[in-house]
């Protein structure tokens, strides 16, 4: 399976896509994890195994042009199409300039060639390996995100501690540390209409009675969790900076994680996802399928960071 | 969890925490809402007094019972006995 990861450097924000290596990424974290603020890590994960060599297209390499007679994309400066020039040999996929300046301002790193040791040929398991982070190991319980927020230690966890942007919660979260999985937070409460916040008072007061410690525990977490985002009102905040989201699915997820940060709810986790990269025969070169979700893919990252102002460290090297 | 397609072999988990979390509590007492609401296509449910006697078995939390009480409709009643944690487990 061919697999990547790309990661914005510094720790305050890491992007990971289909790839293995959790250790790095919990190094990476905890290192960051000493500064002052809270750092997040927002995990996004591309569903389908995404082919790396057409993402950063390794244009110095002949045995790629020969090998990829139909799909290989161009040398850079070879109109439009052409790969955008990275370092000399690798290249960005014409349809991801939007990453381009993250690059040159040393804040993006490409970690290439590297997945899952694991050569099933099943996409389930393969999928399965990589939320687990247990190549060939099918009976690990919890996924590796969920892992990580055990390991590492929360001042005062919320809520919204971790939050997924999915209709369920996805393997990578699941486990003992709780977990959110929001597809919409702005529909996220008890919908009663007009009697919304009295049915929602006499739910909180039956769960708050509820004799079985699970089931008050998850209770006064939903409750607790309706209160905040009542009171934080995530969609006020609004898009700044000029950050333009793609209406997407996975836009309008990235979108939700900027939101949450800017309320200030104790979000410590993201995650989002974005399918189709299980292109086939469909995949294409500067067009097609790839082509179209990275589009999607570059535009939605590039706001998010825009839109949350990170501020980067100039790069030392 | 989709019914009948766990994809681990080592099947469901026979551990409460592995059934419930914050979302999906949320989820189950909207879905009450919608079911007793007969927002839910294809499904009438006959709301009555006695809800609490024929779906809870009366069996349930003195705290619940009184909060269904107060409820101001049947549906809001009914609502509140199928979200209730009493009908979450059995």
């Amino acid at each position: 399976m061919h697999s990547r990861r790309v990661f914005l450097k510094n720790g305050a924000f890491a992007l990971v896509s289909l790839g293995f290596a959790p250790s790095f990424l919990a190094r990476t974290a905890f290192a960051a994890g000493k500064a002052a603020r809270t750092k997040q890590l927002i995990a996004i994960f591309q569903r389908g195994a995404v082919d790396g060599l057409s993402v950063i297209v390794p244009f110095g390499e002949p045995d790629y042009y020969r090998a990829r007679p139909s799909i290989a994309i161009a040398r850079p400066n070879g109109g439009d199409g052409s790969a955008i020039d990275l370092d000399g040999f690798f290249g960005l996929n014409p349809r991801l300039p939007p990453l381009k300046p993250f690059w040159d301002a040393g804040q993006l790193a490409v970690v290439h060639a590297c997945g899952s040791p694991d050569s099933t040929r099943s996409h389930f398991d393969a999928q399965d390996y990589m939320e687990t982070a247990t190549p060939g190991v099918k009976s690990t319980p919890d996924g590796w995100l969920s892992r990580y927020l055990g390991a590492r230690h929360a001042e005062a966890a919320t809520p919204f501690r971790a939050v997924a942007l999915t209709q369920q919660l996805p393997r990578m979260l699941q486990g003992r540390a709780s977990a959110l999985a929001v597809n919409q937070i702005a529909q996220f409460g008890i919908r009663a209409g007009r009697s919304s916040d009295r049915v929602g008072a006499s739910f909180e007061a039956e769960y708050a009675a509820a004799a079985d410690r699970v089931l008050n525990g998850a209770g006064r977490n939903a409750f607790d969790a309706i209160k905040m985002l009542k009171i934080a009102d995530p969609a006020k905040y609004q898009p700044v900076r000029g950050a333009m989201y793609p209406r997407s699915p996975f836009g309008q997820a990235l979108k939700q994680i900027a939101q949450l940060t800017k309320s200030n709810v104790g979000l410590e986790v993201a995650f989002a996802e974005i399918g189709g990269w299980d292109t086939h025969v469909n995949q294409g070169a500067a067009q097609g399928q790839l082509a179209a979700r990275l589009d999607d893919f570059g535009r939605a990252i590039s706001a998010l960071v825009v839109d949350l102002g990170i501020a980067w460290p100039t790069p030392s090297s | 969890m989709p019914l009948y397609q766990c994809q681990p072999p080592t099947g469901y988990q026979d551990t409460a925490d592995a059934w419930v979390n914050t979302g999906v509590l949320v989820g189950r007492m909207n879905f009450a809402l919608r079911l007793a609401g007969n927002q839910i296509p294809g499904v009438t449910v006959a709301t009555e007094q006695s809800i609490v006697e024929t779906a809870l078995n009366g069996d349930v939390a003195d705290t619940t019972r009184s909060t269904i009480a107060k409820a101001t409709s049947r549906q809001q009643m009914t609502a509140l006995a199928l979200g209730a944690p009493d009908f979450q487990r059995r």
